[in-house]
């Protein structure tokens, strides 16, 4: 098959068009990834904050059981030292139990106290699980789309490489620029452009700024025409 | 009025006096005494018998019976002092608590241990 130079010129053009819009489909995929990873990385980030929350959790509570153990030791001791009050005289040992019910009442209310830290921290550990459970998923989607960010971008690159090799063939096999293809479609969109609004002045009846308009066309054809600087 | 401690043991009160209770204190490791359902454990460096006499807690009482002392577990001090005596036992805010006998418990679980090796035998 023999092509005309308008034709191999027109496919060169084609394909200057298409190197135009692989590169602007580049720079989108480009500007989406940074923010893709960004939120990606923030996402797995809370993550491990929620798991280093967890460990903090069983730390807590560990100390809440560690200090439940010793109060209890302490209540016993005090049972004792009452046990050893009951047995003196019942005015003497009276004296040493009513001191260790002060400090049995003292106790107690340091184990309130820690049941209602318990309870905190149980709360804490249930607001964690609701947030791991919120955010596994989202990790989840934000990992997907970055990967797909990266893949289309990867693919874009393929193509890029292709287009640059076809372009390259094309150079030597027609001897035609696919640069000069591009810029040649551009001169004729503008140009079909131009006639365009020349023709809906027309039609609005402005044959006057149509007509200056022609003659701008005409002026600036002559400056830039062949053989002019 | 009578001193002495308040359990709990199995949800009633009990009344253990002075001169049957020697101190409270963290159960340390029990051990089983093999084929007999009996337990025991090493207190002060003496060798105890302990029974369980309800839900095991965080307390062993150590008693006397005679001149030996045993482990009981699963009897919860609530108080000690001096308590109006009622009866055998004693008054404790408004309930009675009666007395808990030792010396019984001891005599139950060696009987019940007789019968669990007479039934495997």
């Amino acid at each position: 098959m023999s092509l005309t130079q308008a034709e191999k010129q027109r496919l060169a053009g084609s394909l200057a068009e298409a190197v135009r819009a692989v590169a602007s489909a580049d720079a989108s995929a480009l500007q989406a990834q940074l923010p893709a990873s960004e939120q990606a990385a923030e996402i797995e980030a809370l993550l491990e904050a929620a798991q280093r929350v967890a460990l903090r959790a069983r730390d807590l509570r560990a100390g809440v059981q560690e200090l439940r153990d010793t109060l209890e030791r302490g209540r016993l001791s005090t049972l004792n030292a009452a046990l050893e009050g009951t047995r003196l005289s019942e005015a003497a040992g009276k004296v040493v139990i009513a001191m260790t019910e002060e400090l049995r009442s003292l106790l107690g209310r340091c184990e309130n106290v820690l049941d209602e830290h318990a309870a905190r921290v149980a709360e804490l550990e249930r607001e964690r699980e609701r947030w791991v459970l919120t955010l596994g998923p989202l990790a989840d989607a934000a990992r997907a789309v970055d990967a797909d960010v990266s893949s289309a971008l990867e693919q874009q690159r393929a193509g890029r490489g292709a287009l640059a090799e076809l372009t390259h063939d094309l150079r030597e096999l027609l001897g035609v620029d696919p640069e000069l293809g591009g810029l040649m479609a551009r001169g004729e969109r503008e140009t079909q452009d131009l006639l365009s609004t020349l023709e809906a002045l027309e039609a609005r009846g402005a044959t006057e700024e149509a007509e200056q308009l022609r003659s701008r066309v005409t002026a600036l054809a002559k400056a830039y025409g062949p053989g002019q600087s | 009025m009578r001193a002495g401690a308040i359990v709990r043991v199995g949800g009633v009160l009990s009344f253990l006096p002075t001169e049957a209770v020697r101190r409270f204190m963290s159960p340390p490791p029990i051990s089983d005494v093999s084929g007999t359902g009996l337990t025991m454990a090493l207190v002060d460096g003496q060798v105890l018998a302990v029974v369980c006499i309800g839900e095991r807690g965080a307390c062993l009482a150590v008693c006397h019976v005679g001149s030996e002392l045993v482990g009981l577990l699963g009897a919860h001090p609530v108080d000690v002092g001096f308590f109006e005596s009622e009866g055998a036992g004693v008054m404790y805010r408004g309930q009675k608590a009666t007395p808990l006998d030792v010396s019984e418990v001891v005599r139950e679980a060696v009987l019940g241990s007789r019968e669990r090796q007479e039934v495997e035998a």
